[in-house]
């Protein structure tokens, strides 16, 4: 949900921006490894949420970018909603009366 | 959808995964590296910028894996490694795979073969439309002493049954004769059937060329038509589609042909090769009696009635007509009538029956097989008991074990099957090939002539049946093992080893083998008792030599009685001329063929009129098949049409219409035959006009040269008869080229064809039987092979303390015999008991017949006591020592 996310607010970036991106969004509270950002690609990238290109930097470098493809968003739009619903339940439980 | 468009994704990385793990490699590296730029922008050092940069990636090689696996097809990836593994297992027991296959493939081909044929021969047997709702629609026929027979209608009759009854949306007649065919290149004899228009459309078949008949060819004054076979269009016409409208002659009526019917289809007389509307019928019978029954019909019921009310329905339809007009007043012989479904009409009872035995016999086998399976699987599962173990306490989930050990046993049971669909291919081409395709006795051609053993094919349903077959065995035998293993318990497993499987297991296994042993003998029996019966057969002694001898059947193109007589006569005299014949007869009637039926003679000054078979032989009959003349003289060519009429008989004639006398001399009547008297001249010995199965007649012979001649000519051969099939064709037509000649067989052939439902019985119950003692065999080797192996041990110490070998293999023997003797004490009382189902088809052999029981059970005492003894050889090679330490 966060890589759908970083995506569209961003438009088409590269692991490593993703990373960084998500890191700075969260103001360095989801620290984890960046690493295992690279399975969770491949995962929505087998459900078509994402699609990848390689593009050439300036820095003669060869960079993979992802951009999200329609059903990516459409995929985001019920995540967040799903996600929504279930923390403004945990919001309400927790909730002092 | 979705799926597909995920399992495109898939695929497209399955072909590419060089690129794709390319791709991911430098999509990491290249993230560590900027984030060890950006660690050096923020001051670090080299070294401490690039390991920080690793530290916060984590673990790279971990992380590729876990990518790499998530395009990866799991589940197949497990399964292709657990078939791999099993491969593998098998191709390390190669004995162990090959006896399962084979176990597997010949119960599949048993299977499939005889499933085929009862297929093709009882469950379908024509494939026409609606043959379910088809009915074959009769009279019955009550006459005081023969007894009742059903009949056909007469025309009257017919279109009555088609005005009132209330069971059927459609009737049609047929009849079905034999015609000559003229006005083609070689004229020829062969079946035509007359058929009403409703006939086609009811069957549902139409021609491949040209037209079927429409309803105004039931009127006798619409132009004469014809349609032909796919058959006759190939042999007569080269198959020219321009044959439509070609003008034929049909009896030597002029025709034209309207129409070429579908290859195979042969009609309801299963040998048509040319068809004629009802009109035709009707202009060669213009004022058709009640009287004259002649026609069949078929009736298609209506939706919504059952074949019984079908039945009851004809029934109260022909007694109403009997009460309105008579058949035979004061007669005393009765009219009746009835229905029956077309399947059940054109199967042969007896036929289907000796199917269903062997389809029995068949499924015997194939518990045979399981029962060695079961066997074979839980050996092999206790063998890897250990193995399993192990990989249990490693950690393996019980349900990869289970699965594991399943694929085993289905690689199996696939390559059996296909195996098997293989050899049932083959087993076809076998039974096809003891069943003739040109069935002739008149006794069993109302049945079997819709026996075409052309299609007997392993087709795709039955293919598929097969595997599932093979898999279903395969999973059920597989599971027990499998199940076995998940069961087991880790400690147990590891601590006994290798050793057997407990007294338990023992006892199991040798339940199972007794079950295989007295389920063979069942069969045993059974084909014992079948090859006796045919064995009985082939000896029926026919009375006359057949063997050597050619015969062929020829209609001369005049009808005139003077023209026809030259004609044979001048036939026989040319064909016993021709190099390579050492003599030729004209008969109307062959030994050991027919026709099969008799008529009733009387003899002067008494009363009683007894059945007899009546032929017309030339002279020249009783040297050629070497019919000894017992008494008095054989007719010859003295006794022409100006001498005194004279007969020979058998010797059963003599003894039933002379008895006590000699009948040389005496006179016997033929009231048919403007009631003329002829002179016993010769006895000669008891000859079988007619298959074994036949009743047996008294026989008289009348001269050719006093009487009609006609019929066979029968040619005996110096050497081989069918060399000289050729020249005889030839000889016939050059004396008439207009005359068709047909049933060109040598008489070996024709015995072979009169009992061939025997011979596919003996054949098919005795390879199944073969089969279950093979199986039989197997199973016996495979539990003693393995009780032997399991009690390694105690055979190692009783040999440490003293025992002899002698006494060592007495033991495993008597082990072994006593299973045999359970065997023979349960089998025996259900062979003889399943036996009273085969009483109807024996011949000449009593279904308790002693001998066959005592033979089997000895052939299956010594295939016991040969599958025990290497077992038990091997226990008296034992190692004491040996045996001791292993443990």
């Amino acid at each position: 949900m966060l890589i759908l996310k970083t995506l569209r607010r961003c438009g088409p970036l590269h692991g490593y921006s993703i990373a960084k991106t998500i890191q700075q969004a969260s103001e360095e509270v989801l620290q984890v490894e960046e690493g295992s950002l690279y399975p969770a690609l491949q995962r929505i990238l087998l459900k078509g949420w994402v699609t990848a290109e390689w593009a050439q930097t300036g820095t003669k470098r060869r960079l993979r970018v992802y951009s999200l493809t329609p059903e990516g968003r459409e995929q985001l739009d019920q995540e967040i909603s799903a996600y929504r619903r279930v923390s403004q339940a945990i919001e309400r439980v927790i909730e002092p009366a | 959808m979705k799926w597909w468009a995920q399992t495109r994704r898939r695929l497209a990385v399955l072909f590419r995964r060089d690129s794709f793990d390319r791709d991911l490699e430098e999509e990491m590296r290249a993230h560590l590296e900027l984030e060890a730029e950006e660690n050096r922008r923020n001051g670090m050092a080299e070294g401490a910028a690039r390991s920080a940069a690793r530290k916060q990636f984590g673990n790279a090689t971990l992380l590729r894996e876990t990518s790499r696996a998530t395009w990866r097809w799991r589940r197949w990836d497990e399964l292709a490694r657990d078939v791999r593994y099993a491969l593998r297992t098998l191709r390390r027991s190669p004995g162990f795979a090959a006896v399962a296959i084979a176990t597997m493939a010949l119960c599949v081909a048993a299977n499939i073969a005889v499933f085929t044929v009862i297929y093709k021969v009882v469950l379908r047997p024509v494939e026409y439309r609606d043959i379910g709702r088809l009915m074959d629609v009769h009279l019955i026929f009550t006459e005081q002493r023969r007894g009742t027979i059903p009949m056909v209608w007469s025309y009257p009759k017919y279109l009555e049954l088609v005005r009132f009854n209330r069971s059927f949306d459609a009737l049609a007649a047929f009849q079905d004769r034999d015609v000559t065919i003229g006005g083609i290149a070689s004229p020829e004899e062969l079946t035509g059937e007359i058929v009403s228009a409703q006939y086609f459309r009811m069957i549902g078949v139409q021609a491949q060329l040209g037209r079927v008949f429409v309803d105004e060819e039931d009127n006798p004054a619409s132009s004469p038509v014809v349609l032909i076979s796919d058959a006759l269009w190939r042999s007569a016409f080269g198959g020219d589609p321009g044959v439509l409208g070609r003008a034929v002659r049909v009896n030597d009526a002029p025709m034209t042909v309207a129409g070429v019917m579908p290859p195979g289809f042969k009609g309801e007389s299963g040998r048509a090769e040319l068809w004629q509307p009802m009109g035709a019928y009707l202009r060669e019978n213009p004022n058709p009696g009640r009287g004259g029954h002649n026609l069949q019909a078929i009736g298609l019921r209506k939706p919504g009635v059952s074949p019984r009310q079908a039945d009851a329905d004809v029934r109260q339809l022909v007694a109403q007509m009997e009460r309105q007009i008579p058949s035979e007043p004061g007669s005393g012989n009765k009219w009746s009538g009835g229905a029956r479904p077309l399947l059940e009409a054109r199967v042969d009872p007896a036929l289907r029956k000796s199917l269903w035995i062997l389809q029995g016999a068949t499924l015997c086998v194939l518990l045979i097989g399981c029962v060695n399976l079961a066997n074979l699987m839980l050996g092999r599962g206790t063998a890897r008991r250990r193995e399993l173990a192990i990989r249990l306490a490693l950690g393996t989930s019980r349900g990869a074990l289970m699965r594991q050990m399943l694929v085993e046993p289905v690689l199996l049971a696939l390559g059996g099957g296909a195996v098997g669909l293989f050899l049932a291919g083959w087993g076809l081409r076998l039974v096809a090939s003891v069943i003739p395709t040109e069935r002739g006795s008149s006794a069993d051609l109302d049945y079997t002539r819709f026996v075409d053993p052309g299609t007997f094919r392993v087709e795709l349903p039955f293919m598929i049946l097969g595997l599932l077959l093979a898999l279903a065995t395969g999973i059920l035998f597989g599971l027990l093992p499998a199940w076995q293993a998940a069961r087991a318990d880790i400690g147990e497993g590891l601590h006994c080893g290798t050793k057997a499987g407990g007294p338990r297991n023992i006892r199991l296994r040798n339940a199972l083998v007794v079950t295989q042993m007295a389920l063979a003998l069942v069969l045993l029996a059974g084909a014992d008792l079948m090859i006796r019966s045919f064995s009985a057969l082939l000896a029926t002694r026919v009375g006359a030599d057949t063997r050597g001898i050619v015969t062929l059947s020829v209609q001369p193109s005049s009808a005139d009685r003077v023209v026809r007589r030259a004609f044979f006569l001048e036939l026989e005299r040319r064909a016993a001329a021709l190099p390579g014949v050492k003599a030729a007869a004209i008969a109307n009637g062959l030994p050991a063929f027919g026709p099969d039926w008799g008529t009733e003679l009387h003899v002067e000054g008494r009363e009683d009129a007894v059945d007899t078979g009546d032929f017309r032989v030339s002279p020249g009959f009783f040297r050629l098949f070497r019919v000894p003349i017992v008494a008095g003289r054989a007719f010859d060519e003295r006794d022409g049409p100006d001498s005194p009429r004279v007969v020979v008989i058998s010797e059963a004639a003599a003894r039933r219409f002379f008895p006590g006398q000699n009948p040389l001399g005496r006179h016997m009547e033929y009231p048919q035959m403007n009631d003329y008297q002829a002179e016993v001249v010769g006895v000669a010995g008891d000859v079988k006009f007619g298959p074994p199965r036949a009743k047996d007649r008294p026989v008289t012979y009348s001269s050719v040269l006093q009487s009609r001649i006609g019929g066979y000519l029968t040619v005996r051969a110096a050497g081989n008869p069918r060399a000289l099939i050729g020249a005889l064709h030839n000889l016939a037509n050059r004396l008439d080229p207009e005359a068709p000649v047909y049933g060109i067989r040598t008489m070996d052939e024709i015995v072979a064809a009169t009992t061939w439902r025997e011979r596919l019985g003996a054949v098919l119950l005795g390879i199944m039987a073969a089969l279950s003692l093979v199986l039989a065999a197997v199973g016996i080797y495979g539990v003693f092979s393995y009780a032997v192996a399991a009690r390694t041990r105690d055979f190692g110490v009783r040999i440490a303390l003293g025992a002899t070998r002698g006494t060592i293999l007495t033991m495993v023997v008597r082990e072994c015999a006593t299973l045999a003797g359970i065997a023979l004490v349960l089998g025996l009382p259900t062979a003889l008991a399943l036996s009273r189902l085969l009483a109807s088809q024996l011949f000449h052999v009593s279904a308790a017949n002693p001998l066959s029981y005592a033979t089997t059970a000895a052939l299956l005492i010594a295939v016991a006591f040969l599958a025990c003894v290497v077992p038990a050889r091997r226990a008296t090679r034992i190692d004491p020592m040996a045996a001791l330490r292993s443990e």
